[in-house]
C-alpha cells in the first residue's frame, strides 16, 4: 500500500474524514502538510465548512455583546437556574392541601381537583392549574389558578359540592354566572368563562384576578373612610351596579366582602353577582348559606318578598353607611333581630353620628336606605351621577375619574332614564333573562390606565321598544339570518356576496347572502366579543379584534390564520389601509397602532384618552380617522405621524363610529349623543348634524357614492339619511339595539346587526 | 408509531419530566440570554431585563407540562417568543402608568421602536438572537474537546479574522495545521448547533 504523495490533492471524502478526525495519524499529517501549501485545498476546506461560518460570526457578536461582569444578568441567570432546579427537585411531591393548611382542612374539600405533577400546583381543574386557595364564601371556594392557554393568572370559583347536588342551585349558578359574563364594566370583576369540570361535574366560574383587598378587609384595617373616599366608593360601586342592572343582573348580596379595591388604584370592583340567588332555594340552615348577608339586606329581601334592582341600592346604602362611620346601620345580636331592625328601625343619619360628615352625603345614604323602594334613588346611574357631581363640587375628581354618565348627564336633554329602566325591569322580569347563551365578554387588563369607559355604554344599550310600536318595522329585508352567537358587533362585506360576522361569543362566521347559510366558522374562536372585522381591499384577508386583546388576520382563501398577535389591552378596532400594506388598531388604552404588515412593526399614534372605538382610512390611504370615548374624532396625517392630528370635538360624550366618504372629502361620525355628524374631512368643519337616534348611535356607513349615510342605534332603528339635507330616507325597527351598519361597495346593499344577534340585509335604492 | 431514538430525547420532553435538573440547566443556559438580550434590544434597562428574564423562565417552568398537548400552538421557541413579548408589553405598559422623568421616552414607543439591527421585525430578531445563543452554547460545550492551540487557531482565524500564516507564526503551527484546526472546530460546532436544535425541536 503506497501513500499518495503530498502533491496530489486528496478526494473530498478524505477532507471530510480529516475534519471529523477519522483518518490515520500518518494520513492526517500528510494531508495537513499538503493543505498548508495547496491553495485549492484550502478553498475546498473553506467551502466544506461554509455552513458554519455564520456560527463564527455569531461568536464574534457574542464576545462583543456579553454583559459586563457587574450586570444584573449574571445574578438573574444563576438565580433562575437555582430556582428552577429547586422547583424540579420538589416536583414529584404533589402538595396535600389538607396538610398544608390544617386549620381549614375540614372546611375546604378540594377532592374535586385532579392531581397535577407540575411544580407549585395543588391540582388541576379543567385546563387550569390551581396554585392555591384564595378564599371561601357561602357559595363555594375561590382558587388562584393559571390559564395555560392565555398564560395568565385567573381566579376560579367552584360551586360548593353540597350546592352542586341541588339541581336548582346548580342551574341558577350557571345561569347567573353566564349573565355576569355578558356584562363588562371596569367596576365589575370580569367573568371570563363559565364551565363545568368534566371529572367532577362541578360548575365553575373563571374570573379576573384582582389584586388588592376587599372593603371588609380595608375597613377592618384602617377604620372608617374619609368623605371623599366614601363618595368615590359610592360612585364607582353604583357605576358597576348600573352596568349590571342594565344587563339584567341583580346582585342580591352587596356587602363589604363583595366589594374589592384594586391595589394601587383603589378602583372598586364588584364581585359575586347573583350568586346569592343560586343559594336561595337551597334550604340550608348552616350559616353562610343564607341568601344575602342580613346586615346589608333590603327590607323587602328580609321579608322574603320579590325584589328588584333597587334592593341592591339599599344594600349599597348600608355599605356606604358602614364605610363612613365604621359600623353597619342595622346591628343586633342575632340575625333575626338584624332583620327586624332592617324592617322597622331608622338608623341615625350619618351627620348625627359624626358631625364632620357633610349633609349631602348623609342625605344621599339616607335616601338609599329608604324602606320603600319607591322612595330610594330609582337607578344606580342616578346614584353614580349624584356622587360624581358631589366629587366635582369638592374638586376631588380628575376628569379621568369621571364616569361619562356624570360628565355628560346634562348634555342629553329630554331623557327620562329612570322611567326607561323601570319599564325595562318589568319586561325583563316577565321575560326572564334574554341572552343567557352569551359567552364570556372577556377581560379588562389590570394595571393599565383608567379608561373612561362610559357608564351609558352599558346602561343605555338596552332600550325598550317605543310605547306604541308601529305595526310594520319598515321595508322588508332581502335576507335575514337569525344568529345563535349572541349580539353582533361586527359586520363586513366580502367579495362574492358573502359577509363576515363577529359576535359576542367571539365567533367569526362567513355567510353566503344568496344561499342564506353559514359557509364557515373561522378558527380559532376569539376570546371575548369580536368587536370589529375588516377585509383588505383585495378581499384576501380578514382582520378581527376581540375583547381579549388579540388581533387575528385570516387568509380568506384558505381560512388559515395568517397572523395573530396580542395587544397590550382589549382592542376595539382594526382596519386595513387601501393598499393592504398597513393595519391600524385602536385599543381601550388610548393607543392607536399603525402596523407595517410586512415588518410587523407598529407606529403608535397617541392623543386619545380612553378607548379608541373605531378607525377609518381615507380612500387614498393618506389619512386615518379615529373615534374615541374621550368625545373626540381625530384625523391623522400618515405622512407625518409625529404631527398633531386634526381634532373634531363637537360630539357630546363618546364617539363610537367613524367613516370616510368614497372621495375622501367627507367624514361621518356618530356616538353616545345619538347624532350623526358630517364633516369636511380636510378642514374639520361640521357640515351636517342629524339627530339620528334616541340614545346611543353605534355605527355609521356611507352609501350611494357618499350621498347617503346609514346609522344604527340603541333605540333599535336602522336608518339611512341623505347627507346633503339630513333627510331620513329609510327606517327599520329591529326592536333591539343595533350595533353595526354597513353598506356594501355597491352603495345600495345595507347590512345591520345588533343585540338580537340577527343579521338583516336590505337593498336601499 | 415508531419510538423516537433515545439519543433524540427532546429538551422539551425532559423539561416536562419536571425532575430533570440538567434539562433545566440546559434550558436556562440556552434561553435565558436570548430573553435578556431581546429585552435589552426593546429598550429595557439591565436590571429590568434581568428580572424579566427570570420571570419568563419561571413562567416556562410552570407551563412546561402542558406543551405536548397543544402542538397546534407552534414551536416551543415560537411560544417562548410570545410569552416574552407579552411580558415585555406588560412591563412597558406598567411602566407607562408610573410617573417618569420628563426626559425619558415613552415606554410604548420604546417597545415599538425598531431596534438598530432589526431589518425585518421583532420575531426575526428573536430568531437571530436564538441562533446567536445556539452558536455560543455550542462553543461552550465543544471547547473542552480541543487542544488549546487548536482552539486558538480556530478562534483567531475564524472569529478574529486573522490570516492562517499570521496565526501559525504566533502559535508555532504550520499553515496547514491552522487550516485543519479551524475547519475541524467549525465542523464540530456545526454538528453541535444542529444537535442542539434537534434536541429542542424533536
Amino acid at each position: 500500500m503506497s501513500l499518495p504523495t503530498t502533491t496530489d490533492c486528496p478526494p473530498i471524502t478524505d477532507l471530510e474524514r480529516l475534519l471529523r478526525g477519522r483518518l490515520s495519524e500518518a494520513r492526517t499529517t500528510a494531508l495537513t502538510e499538503h493543505i498548508g501549501g495547496c491553495h485549492d485545498c484550502q478553498q475546498r476546506l473553506e467551502s466544506l465548512t461554509a455552513p458554519a461560518h455564520g456560527i463564527a460570526e455569531d461568536l464574534r457578536d457574542f464576545t462583543r455583546n456579553t454583559p459586563p461582569s457587574d450586570s444584573a444578568y449574571w445574578k438573574a441567570l444563576a438565580a433562575a437556574e437555582e430556582n428552577l432546579r429547586a422547583t424540579a427537585a420538589l416536583a414529584p411531591a404533589p402538595a396535600d392541601p389538607a396538610s398544608a393548611d390544617p386549620a381549614s382542612a375540614g372546611e375546604l374539600r378540594l377532592d374535586f381537583l385532579q392531581p397535577c405533577q407540575e411544580p407549585g400546583r395543588i391540582g388541576k381543574l379543567g385546563r387550569f392549574g390551581i396554585l392555591r386557595v384564595i378564599g371561601r364564601g357561602g357559595m363555594g371556594v375561590v382558587l388562584y389558578a393559571h390559564d395555560p392557554h392565555l398564560d395568565r393568572d385567573v381566579a376560579v370559583k367552584v360551586i360548593d359540592p353540597r350546592l352542586a347536588d341541588n339541581e336548582v342551585a346548580r342551574q341558577r349558578f350557571c345561569r347567573e354566572a353566564r349573565s355576569a359574563a355578558a356584562v363588562t364594566h371596569e367596576n365589575l370583576v370580569a367573568v371570563y368563562q363559565v364551565d363545568e369540570d368534566e371529572a367532577s361535574g362541578l360548575p365553575y366560574l373563571v374570573m379576573q384576578l384582582v389584586s388588592g383587598e376587599s372593603l371588609e378587609q380595608r375597613l377592618r384595617r384602617v377604620g372608617p373612610l374619609s368623605v371623599t373616599e366614601v363618595a368615590r366608593l359610592g360612585m364607582q360601586a353604583a357605576a358597576g351596579l348600573a352596568a349590571a342592572h342594565a344587563g339584567g343582573l341583580i346582585h342580591r348580596d352587596i356587602k363589604p366582602a363583595n366589594i374589592l379595591l384594586e391595589a394601587g388604584t383603589d378602583r372598586v370592583k364588584l364581585t359575586d353577582f347573583g350568586l346569592a340567588y343560586a343559594a336561595e332555594d337551597v334550604k340550608l340552615t348552616r350559616s353562610g348559606f343564607i341568601a344575602g348577608s342580613p346586615l346589608y339586606m333590603a327590607p323587602e329581601q328580609a321579608r322574603g318578598e320579590a325584589i328588584d334592582y333597587r334592593a341592591d341600592l339599599f344594600s349599597l346604602g348600608s355599605v356606604l353607611y358602614e364605610a363612613a362611620v365604621g359600623h353597619p346601620p342595622f346591628e343586633a345580636k342575632t340575625p333575626l333581630a338584624v332583620l327586624r331592625r332592617i324592617c322597622d328601625d331608622t338608623p341615625p343619619p350619618l351627620h348625627k353620628v359624626n358631625p364632620a360628615i357633610p349633609r349631602w352625603l348623609s342625605q344621599t345614604v339616607e335616601r338609599l336606605l329608604a324602606k320603600n323602594p319607591d322612595d330610594r334613588y330609582q337607578s344606580a346611574s342616578e346614584v353614580a351621577e349624584t356622587f360624581a357631581a358631589a366629587l366635582a363640587r369638592e374638586h376631588a375628581l380628575s376628569p379621568l375619574d369621571l364616569p361619562a354618565s356624570a360628565c355628560a348627564a346634562a348634555g342629553r336633554s329630554g331623557h327620562a332614564p329612570q322611567a326607561r329602566h323601570l319599564t325595562r325591569w318589568k319586561s325583563l322580569l316577565c321575560r326572564g333573562l334574554p341572552w343567557l347563551g352569551g359567552a364570556a365578554l372577556g377581560a379588562f387588563l389590570l394595571g393599565l390606565l383608567w379608561s373612561p369607559e362610559p357608564v351609558e355604554r352599558v346602561v343605555r344599550v338596552e332600550v325598550p321598544a317605543p310605547p306604541a310600536p308601529p305595526p310594520e318595522p319598515g321595508p322588508a329585508p332581502r335576507a335575514v339570518f337569525p344568529g345563535e352567537s349572541g349580539a353582533l358587533w361586527a359586520v363586513t362585506f366580502l367579495p362574492g356576496d358573502r359577509l363576515a360576522l363577529g359576535a359576542e361569543d367571539g365567533s367569526v362566521k362567513i355567510t353566503d347572502l344568496r344561499r342564506a347559510s353559514v359557509l364557515k366558522t373561522l378558527e380559532p374562536r376569539q376570546n371575548g366579543t369580536a368587536w370589529s372585522l375588516d377585509v383588505s381591499a383585495d378581499g384576501k384577508f380578514l382582520a378581527a379584534t376581540c375583547d381579549d386583546s388579540r388581533v387575528t388576520v385570516w387568509n380568506l382563501e384558505t381560512f388559515a390564520v395568517t397572523y395573530s398577535f396580542p395587544q397590550p389591552t382589549s382592542t376595539k378596532a382594526a382596519v386595513f389601509n387601501p393598499d393592504g400594506s398597513k393595519l391600524a388598531t385602536g385599543d381601550r388604552n388610548s393607543t392607536i397602532r399603525l402596523w407595517d404588515i410586512a415588518a410587523e412593526i407598529p407606529t403608535p399614534l397617541l392623543g386619545h384618552r380612553g378607548t379608541v372605538n373605531a378607525l377609518a382610512f381615507s380612500p387614498d390611504g393618506s389619512r386615518l380617522a379615529s373615534a374615541g370615548s374621550d368625545g373626540t374624532v381625530k384625523v391623522w396625517h400618515l405622512d407625518d405621524t409625529t404631527a398633531d392630528p386634526m381634532t373634531l370635538d363637537l360630539h357630546k360624550g363618546p364617539v363610537y363610529g367613524v367613516a370616510f366618504g368614497p372621495d375622501g372629502s367627507r367624514l361621518a361620525t356618530t356616538g353616545w349623543d345619538g347624532t350623526v355628524r358630517i364633516w369636511d374631512a380636510h378642514r374639520g368643519t361640521q357640515v351636517q348634524t342629524i339627530k339620528a337616534h334616541d340614545g346611543d348611535s353605534w355605527s355609521v356607513s356611507f352609501g350611494h357614492d357618499g350621498q347617503t349615510v346609514a346609522s344604527g342605534g340603541s333605540d333599535g332603528f336602522v336608518r339611512v339619511w341623505e347627507v346633503e339635507s339630513g333627510r331620513e330616507l329609510f327606517s327599520y325597527r329591529t326592536g333591539r339595539a343595533v350595533h353595526v351598519v354597513r353598506f356594501a361597495k355597491d352603495g345600495t346593499t345595507l347590512a345591520a346587526g345588533g343585540r338580537d344577534g340577527t343579521l338583516r340585509v336590505w337593498d336601499v335604492k | 408509531m415508531a419510538e423516537p431514538p433515545l439519543t433524540r430525547v427532546s429538551l422539551l420532553a425532559r423539561l416536562r419530566d419536571g425532575r430533570d435538573a440538567d434539562a433545566w440547566r440546559e434550558f436556562v443556559q440556552l434561553y435565558g440570554p436570548v430573553v435578556y438580550r431581546f429585552a435589552r434590544n426593546r429598550g429595557l434597562q439591565d436590571a429590568d431585563a434581568a428580572d424579566l428574564m427570570q420571570d419568563v423562565l419561571r413562567s416556562v417552568a410552570r407551563n412546561a407540562g402542558r406543551l405536548e398537548y397543544d402542538p397546534g400552538r407552534g414551536t416551543f421557541r415560537g411560544w417562548l417568543y410570545t410569552v416574552t413579548r407579552n411580558k415585555i408589553y406588560n412591563f412597558l405598559s406598567s411602566q407607562k402608568s408610573r410617573p417618569r422623568a420628563s426626559g425619558e421616552e415613552d415606554a410604548q414607543e420604546r417597545l415599538d421602536a425598531t431596534p438598530a439591527r432589526a431589518e425585518d421585525g421583532p420575531e426575526a430578531e428573536w430568531e437571530r438572537e436564538y441562533q446567536r445563543r445556539l452558536s455560543a452554547r455550542a462553543m461552550e460545550r465543544v471547547r473542552g474537546e480541543f487542544q488549546p492551540a487548536t482552539w486558538q487557531a480556530f478562534w483567531q482565524t475564524a472569529v478574529e479574522g486573522k490570516t492562517a500564516a499570521e496565526v501559525g507564526a504566533d502559535l508555532k503551527m504550520t499553515t496547514g495545521a491552522v487550516y485543519v484546526a479551524k475547519s475541524r472546530v467549525l465542523a464540530r460546532l456545526r454538528d453541535e448547533v444542529k444537535r442542539l436544535m434537534d434536541a429542542e425541536d424533536a
